[in-house]
């Protein structure tokens, strides 16, 4: 199991082929905090968890895709209540590993149109289902105040609605997805 | 560090970004995703014992 497991920066830096500066903005924004040691001061170097090396692989992905930082700051905080609440019930459960596993359920991000960010959690070999639906510029904090209802969060099905948009969440235009599932399958932990 | 402090909104640095009043909204998809994600492996154990639990759980 990995999930015990502690990286470095320079370690992770290397596993992941990019320059540490990228894994120190990260840091820096709050996007990724260190479980095991953070950079309290001069000398201090950040450790990392096996976690933390998921949420950096992640994070960088999306940063990849042009996306800001507050909105995979946004995604991460995700992935870390989601953890929390399975280790509720799971008290050893690791989301690093449980995505590892041979038929870990596929879990994805997607953002619709440019505009409006999903989690889609399914199957390997079935339709999954969406989560979300936020519109980007309120992660952003470009939108009027938000009023805080948590009835925004939109559980959907798989169909539809008989319209001809792309993908489970009827994109008009466009569409990106991320699999976190793959991304912690490629992981090169061990 | 704890993740369970993080859930609760102790850690310093990592949540400061995230908008307090989107919060709550970030966590109950959260929990909505963990509910899908229990019923999926508990889904998968039965078709398969253990296939997709996690070591430690199984």
């Amino acid at each position: 199991m990995a999930s015990d497991r502690s990286f470095t920066l320079s370690e992770i830096a290397q596993r992941l082929d990019v320059p540490q500066h990228r894994l120190i903005h990260l840091c820096e924004k709050g996007v990724v905090v260190p479980d095991v040691h953070g950079a309290a001061g001069r000398g201090s170097s950040r450790v990392f968890s096996s976690r933390n090396f998921l949420e950096l692989a992640v994070a960088l992905r999306l940063r990849e895709m042009m996306l800001p930082v507050a909105v995979v700051g946004a995604v991460i905080h995700v992935l870390r209540a989601f953890e929390a609440q399975l280790q509720q019930d799971l008290p050893h459960f690791a989301l690093a590993d449980s995505l590892r596993e041979d038929r870990a359920p596929d879990l994805r991000v997607i953002i619709s149109d440019g505009q409006t960010i999903y989690f889609s959690l399914g199957a390997a070999d079935k339709q999954p289902k969406l989560f979300g639906g936020i519109p980007l510029d309120r992660l952003e904090g470009n939108a009027p105040a938000w009023d805080g209802q948590i009835d925004a969060v939109r559980f959907r099905g798989n169909e539809r609605n008989g319209a001809r948009g792309l993908g489970p969440e009827n994109s008009h235009y466009g569409r990106l997805e991320l699999s976190l599932t793959v991304i912690a399958q490629a992981l090169p932990i061990n | 560090m704890s993740i369970m402090l993080a859930a609760k909104g102790q850690e310093v640095a990592g949540t400061e970004r995230i908008d307090p009043d989107l919060r709550p909204l970030l966590d109950h998809i959260a929990a909505e995703l963990a509910q899908e994600y229990i019923r999926l492996m508990e889904a998968a154990a039965g078709e398969e014992p253990a296939a997709s639990l996690s070591v430690a759980d199984a």
